[in-house]
């Protein structure tokens, strides 16, 4: 989790310096499809107001957008279709232009939906072989 | 409704907090937090800001670079090529300046003049044109009012021109100065000597005088200049006296001779 907030704090920094695509938004959908936990919400909180912080935007703002997002991803994540990994790139271009709700920026949206699937298969790749769980106890 | 929204009181809660915080932030009254956070993140987007400017600068200048060298292997090639054709309108203007100078020396009218190129040195001068252009072995080529030689050998198109200086070469000519004149014949020797030979101990010669064709063996047209006198050899028990004779410019500076076809 730590390691987590320190890409997503690094990205944040990156997106809102020199590479202007919402990478750590992606990261948290890409998160939010595989897994559906608390520590989502928290993080999209979170990096929500970093980015707002550092784009100068108005405080919870963006926490706003990324918890809808977030929650929305968690909600498609339940349904059945949804262990498909191909599917997080319809998903991530519908719920960017949402999130940008401005169609000039579709091929931006386009780009990085694609690039969605790579960062779905890094985190999921990340969650299961780099993440300790807590041990299983067996009933005796 | 769990199922359908997961952690529904959680994200209440937190959509409640972000209103929260988008309110005091309109009302300003985070500033007092942000400003010290500002100290922090500000130098850290400059740092990132500034290093990825450096590293497109650097970018820019490997690319600048890749097509810098093939703008200038392009432009190279282009060098060689203006350098060609600038060789070649040398070439043509010195050929159209001979002409001229050609025209002006001997007559066009009285001389049909055959303009030929030389295309190599060695014993004979070889030239561009053959019998196809009209060449014939014993014709004359000349040079302004200068004798350069006699064609010897032809063929369809080339010829060779036996120059003064050859050995083989035997041409009948007379120096002249204000004291008078000296007839004599003009032999060719071994490198790039001639030797004016059977003048008469009488016969007025002397050094730097310009030695002219007699014209008496009928392909040659009398009065072109055959050299100039560099050595007088005057020998009481010889019946004839000597002239060492050297032609008045290098055959080698020549870009276009002519032979007087008809």
């Amino acid at each position: 989790m730590k390691t987590l907030i320190l890409i997503l704090i690094v990205i944040a920094f990156i997106e809102t310096t020199i590479l202007p695509l919402n990478l750590g938004l992606l990261i948290l959908i890409c998160r939010s499809y595989i897994k559906t936990e608390d520590k989502n919400l928290y993080l999209a909180f979170g990096f929500g107001l970093l980015i707002s912080f550092l784009n100068l935007s108005p405080l919870g703002l963006l926490s706003l957008k990324y918890l809808g997002l977030v929650q929305l991803t968690q909600m498609l994540s339940t349904s059945p279709l949804a262990g498909r990994s191909i599917l997080i790139i319809p998903i991530s271009f519908v719920l960017l232009l949402f999130y940008h709700h401005n169609l000039q920026v579709v091929p931006k949206v386009i780009i990085e939906s694609l690039l969605s699937l790579p960062i779905l298969y890094f985190v999921k790749l990340w969650e299961e072989r780099f993440i300790v769980r807590k041990e299983i106890k067996l009933r005796v | 409704m769990t199922k359908l929204l997961p952690n529904l009181k959680l994200f209440i809660f937190l959509i409640i907090l972000s209103f929260l915080i988008l309110g005091l932030d309109s009302l300003q009254v985070l500033n007092l937090i942000k400003k010290p956070i500002f100290y922090i993140t500000n130098p850290i987007s400059f740092g990132l800001y500034q290093t990825q400017q450096n590293l497109s600068r650097q970018f820019y200048f490997v690319f600048e670079a890749r097509f810098a060298a093939q703008e200038n292997k392009a432009l190279k090639q282009q060098l060689v090529q203006l350098l060609s054709e600038n060789a070649q309108l040398r070439k043509n203007l010195a050929e159209t300046e001979s002409l001229l100078s050609q025209a002006s020396h001997l007559d066009p009218r009285t001389y049909n003049l055959l303009p030929v190129r030389p295309i190599g040195l060695g014993r004979y001068l070889k030239i561009d044109k053959g019998s196809s252009s009209g060449v014939k072995v014993g014709q004359a080529a000349v040079y302004n009012d200068n004798y350069v030689g006699k064609i010897t050998a032809v063929s369809q198109n080339a010829s060779n021109i036996q120059l003064l200086t050859d050995p083989d070469s035997k041409v009948a000519a007379f120096s002249q100065n204000l004291e008078g004149k000296a007839k004599g014949v003009l032999v060719g020797q071994f490198g790039t000597e001639i030797l004016m030979d059977k003048i008469l101990h009488e016969e007025q010669i002397a050094v730097s005088d310009l030695v002219y064709s007699e014209g008496t063996e009928g392909f040659l047209p009398r009065g072109l200049i055959l050299g100039r006198v560099s050595q007088i050899m005057d020998r009481e028990n010889e019946t004839f006296k000597q002239a060492k004779v050297e032609p008045v410019f290098d055959i080698r500076d020549l870009d276009l001779v002519f032979v007087i076809v008809e």
